[in-house]
């Protein structure tokens, strides 16, 4: 079955790279510019993975939603993204739970060996349980 | 030997002392104001960033699949590698600027600040192959360790050295390493222009700097990591020309006796 992604990023261009990207890859990519669609999305659909970046419109609105993500969506694999944050702010998002933290400008190829490892894992974990 | 200004008597008085705290005070709240603007420059640009290179990757990527001509893709190739290596820049010069301006919280360790300040000597020697850093430690009875990180210490020792090195030419660098009863010491003597009295309370200013191709940032960044390690750093004018630095880190354990007491200055 096809691995269901979701995007949330502020910046447009970025957004368009990464669902142009994964798309090719073979992946369902969900795009949301903003936190509150973010949630409607997350509230709507299951999603395999979700790609967050720390800071949506000048809040570090991008760690709330994958708090609620950990809290309420544990299958879902979390990938913090950011062009700049506070490195404890992101450590403490990846001792909660997410796979890693992308710094932008970013390699395309660790994008995808990314997302591969936080959806292998989550797979793995899904039959553990 | 002994740090000279720390001896009995020669305390500075409290009215001295204000201004002085101010002015720290005052550059490290510059600094905390420069790493803020470097923050949000770095978001700011970061993300454009990520736009830029990552659709410069896709279209190699298409480039790859599409075109057939190896002499065609290779040219089509080195243009996007040039806009990915210009993108590559832009980000290293906004992490410069975040590094600079945050240094982040010091590990603090047991260290030995004579082999912190030699390895910064030995960094500044090969930046400046005319340098001539004398280095005098305290030995009669040794150096105890200090209360710090490791890899601060070594930075904050290395901006002062390459300041010094970069206004002294050929002339010599002193650097005398004492311990008190509560802190080691490392004085750094430069025996260049100096700096001249209306600019001394400014040396600490972030962008400040007297020499054109300086960023004006080693010293700012240098006077916030020793405060945040428990030390202190200070400036002062020489009569005879150049200046000295003094740092101060405080020890790992107590110490019996201080150095001052039987320093001839």
């Amino acid at each position: 079955m096809t691995a269901q992604i979701l995007v949330v990023d502020d910046e447009k261009g970025l957004t368009d790279v990464l669902a142009d990207l994964l798309e090719s890859e073979g992946y369902e990519v969900d795009v949301c510019h903003d936190a509150v669609s973010a949630r409607e999305k997350l509230a709507a659909k299951r999603f395999d993975a979700a790609m967050l970046d720390v800071f949506l419109s000048n809040s570090p609105a991008g760690l709330d939603l994958a708090n609620l993500i950990f809290a309420e969506h544990p299958t879902t694999g979390v990938i913090i993204m950011t062009g700049y944050a506070d490195r404890a702010d992101v450590n403490l998002a990846c001792s909660n739970g997410a796979f890693t933290c992308i710094d932008k400008p970013f390699n395309l190829d660790d994008v995808i060996k990314a997302l591969d490892l936080a959806l292998t894992t989550n797979a793995d974990s899904d039959g553990e349980n | 030997m002994s740090c000279s200004g720390t001896k009995r008597g020669r305390k500075p008085s409290k009215a001295k002392e204000k201004p002085k705290a101010e002015m720290e005070t005052v550059a490290a709240e510059r600094l905390e104001a420069a790493g803020r603007l470097a923050g949000w420059i770095a978001h700011q640009i970061n993300n454009p960033l990520g736009a830029i290179s990552g659709n410069a990757q896709l279209l190699a990527r298409r480039l790859q699949r599409d075109i057939g001509d190896p002499d065609t893709l290779r040219v089509y190739l080195g243009y996007l590698e040039a806009i990915q290596s210009h993108t590559e820049r832009c980000a290293r010069i906004t992490g410069e600027a975040l590094n600079f301006t945050r240094p982040g919280d010091p590990e603090l360790r047991k260290v030995d600040l004579s082999e912190a300040v030699m390895e910064a000597a030995d960094l500044v020697r090969y930046a400046y192959p005319n340098s001539r850093i004398m280095l005098a430690l305290d030995n009669e009875r040794g150096i105890p360790e200090v209360k710090a990180d490791r890899e601060w210490l070594t930075r904050v020792a290395f901006e002062i050295l390459s300041n010094a090195a970069a206004v002294s030419e050929d002339r010599p660098i002193s650097v005398h390493i004492c311990a008190g009863l509560s802190d080691v010491r490392v004085r750094i003597s430069d025996s260049g222009p100096g700096i001249a009295e209306d600019v001394l309370p400014r040396v600490f200013d972030p962008f400040f700097s007297t020499r054109d191709e300086a960023r004006g940032m080693g010293l700012t960044v240098s006077l916030e990591m020793t405060r945040k390690m428990g030390g202190s750093l200070k400036v002062e004018r020489k009569k005879e020309g150049g200046c000295t630095f003094t740092a101060a880190f405080p020890l790992w354990g107590q110490r019996a006796s201080d150095c001052t007491d039987s320093g001839s200055g």
